[in-house]
């Protein structure tokens, strides 16, 4: 039951960012602007926080993530040195924070073809927003691990 | 925003028409390209020449007997002799095909340096250099114990020639140095430099990969040892390259590569090498952009090097003017255009360049940004990278009052 209500607590989160995009249309300024803005919205993390340990390789820009567990849950924060990038962070943030592990492990994430944020940010940074996808699934199967 | 058109006759051309990439929306937007260090676009009349080449007499040259190879071997041919004149060198056996810029560099490190330096000899490069002349040279360094020393820059990025006084001593076999900082935009005084390089028996090589487009070039009256530059930096296609190399060192150059085309006579055990410049060119060059290269070449000459640098340099003016109005917006090494080319890198304060890169992308200006391939000198200014600017004949006033309106919004909505 309570695997049911988080799975569609994430399609929600989901649809609202597809509403988002289809909201802005074919407008590729209007995206960046607002995938900007998210950037600018989201809080930086304190600069021990910004450690080598938390960084994630393999972007062009420099991105970290930090995460913990608080009643079964996964809470995530991040930051970049980009705003650009920071706006991505926070979209998977938006998605992941606050979910089961299980959750996070199984969502399959090539519905952001559709939205056409690959066209945004280009195929050098479509690779590096992979890196940042892997890394939330590799924490949420730690602390899944950790559990079973 | 007014821009100082009015006055200028030259100004009227529309040599953007000529270009039909140019004449594209990106994003629903018109595009304005700005990034002509990395590479210019292509005329019509070079496009055309590809497909003209592919169409009516694709063959290989120097080796069959056929109707095709020899109209391909003339025309490759006739490319050298333009390029010859073109650079003044004195003769077409000066001239050497290559990849690029790049090849042509470490074809020079890895024959001539490599066979006349030993250990214990040193290299002067600067630090204005291009990635493409820094590496041969650390390779060469590693290989036989040749030093490497760079001459450092002052604040505003020009060359510190008292410094270049001092590292310049009987030790210095080779100067390796860029003509126009790709960064900056800064021009070297390179006629001293060969002077007084040769005044202590080194011997030079030019960079002129962000020369060739923007002003003449003339090997003889400089005396230079090496030139190199790119076709693709010159409104030519890519993978086309040249070395200009005078006779006496070429022709010290062991062969680089063995192949095809570069050799007389094959047994199995010894091959005797073909004369200048097919001894340094094994393999089938990239004969397609060789032929069109001829276009870009008469694109250039048609306009001529005093109405390009004319245009470029009033579009400088007007760009830096524009710019230096804007209190958020850091403007590196000198805006002297006496000193310069239109090659502008600056950031914006608070600001990521690539968040900046994208924001004009979005907007349909395709500027360049990061380390652009020069990080010792990106380095030297303790950033992680830089916004370039650069400019190529066929940019608009209107080109540049557009990005200068694009950069004013992003600081409006973005900077600190
Ligand atoms: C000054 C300079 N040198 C060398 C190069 C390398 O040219 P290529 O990539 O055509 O070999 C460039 C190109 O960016 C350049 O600007």
């Amino acid at each position: 039951m309570a695997h049911d209500i988080a799975l569609t607590d994430i399609l929600q989160r989901r649809q609202k960012i597809m509403d988002a995009f289809q909201f802005l249309g074919e407008d590729q300024q209007a995206k960046l602007e607002y995938l900007m803005d998210l950037g600018e919205a989201l809080p930086s993390l304190t600069a021990a926080q910004r450690s080598e340990e938390n960084k994630i390789s393999g972007c062009m820009s420099k991105v970290w993530l930090v995460h913990r567990e608080e009643k079964g849950v996964l809470i995530l924060a991040g930051d970049s040195n980009t705003v650009i990038t920071k706006g991505l962070l926070s979209l998977l943030i938006q998605l992941y924070t606050h979910q089961k592990p299980k959750i996070i492990i199984d969502h399959d994430f090539s519905w952001l073809q559709t939205i056409g944020l690959y066209q945004i940010i280009g195929a050098q940074r479509a690779n590096g927003f992979a890196h940042m996808i892997n890394r939330c699934k590799m924490v949420a199967l730690r602390y899944y691990k950790q559990k079973v | 925003m007014p821009t100082p058109s009015s006055q200028d006759s030259f100004l009227d051309t529309n040599l953007a028409a000529a270009f039909p990439i140019l004449q594209q929306k990106i994003y629903q937007k018109s595009l304005i390209y700005l990034d002509n260090a990395a590479t210019t676009q292509k005329p019509i009349q070079v496009i055309q020449a590809l497909q003209q080449y592919y169409e009516q007499y694709n063959a290989n040259i120097h080796r069959a007997a056929h109707t095709l190879s020899s109209i391909a071997t003339r025309n490759v041919e006739d490319t050298r002799a333009m390029i010859q004149q073109w650079i003044n060198a004195a003769t077409t056996e000066e001239i050497i095909f290559t990849q690029g810029t790049t090849a042509a560099i470490n074809l020079v490190a890895q024959t001539y340096a490599k066979q006349q330096l030993n250990a214990g000899d040193e290299i002067l490069i600067s630090l204005l250099e291009h990635h493409a002349n820094i590496v041969p040279w650390q390779m060469l360094a590693q290989e036989k114990g040749v030093v490497l020393k760079v001459i450092p820059v002052k604040t505003d990025g020009t060359l510190d020639m008292d410094a270049f006084d001092q590292l310049l001593t009987a030790k210095t076999k080779m100067v390796a140095l860029v003509h126009i900082s790709s960064t900056l935009g800064i021009i070297n005084p390179i006629e001293q430099i060969i002077q007084k390089a040769h005044a202590r028996h080194a011997v030079v090589l030019i960079d002129g990969a962000q020369s060739i487009a923007h002003m003449p070039i003339d090997v003889q009256q400089w005396d230079v040892d090496f030139f190199v530059f790119s076709a693709h930096k010159a409104y030519g296609p890519t993978g086309l390259g040249i070395l200009y190399g005078k006779k006496q060192y070429l022709e010290m150059m062991p062969p680089y590569q063995g192949g095809g085309g570069m050799v007389a006579h094959v047994t199995t055990h010894q091959s005797k090498y073909q004369p200048l410049p097919y001894k340094l060119e094994a393999g089938t060059p990239p004969i397609a952009s060789i032929c069109a290269f001829q276009e870009a070449i008469r694109f250039i000459q048609t306009i001529g090097y005093t109405k390009i640098q004319k245009i470029e340099h009033a579009l400088l003016v007007y760009a830096q003017e524009l710019l230096q109005k804007i209190p958020a917006i850091t403007l590196y090494g000198t805006t002297d255009v006496k000193k310069k080319i239109g090659i502008i890198a600056l950031n914006v304060q608070g600001m990521h360049h690539l968040d900046v890169g994208l924001l004009l992308d979005a907007r349909g200006i395709a500027v360049r940004t990061g380390l652009l391939c020069t990080q010792p000198l990106i380095d030297y200014w303790q950033v992680d990278g830089m916004v370039r600017i650069s400019l190529a004949v066929y940019n608009t006033f209107q080109d540049i009052a557009i990005t200068v309106q694009a950069l004013k919004n992003i600081i409006q909505k973005h900077g600190t």
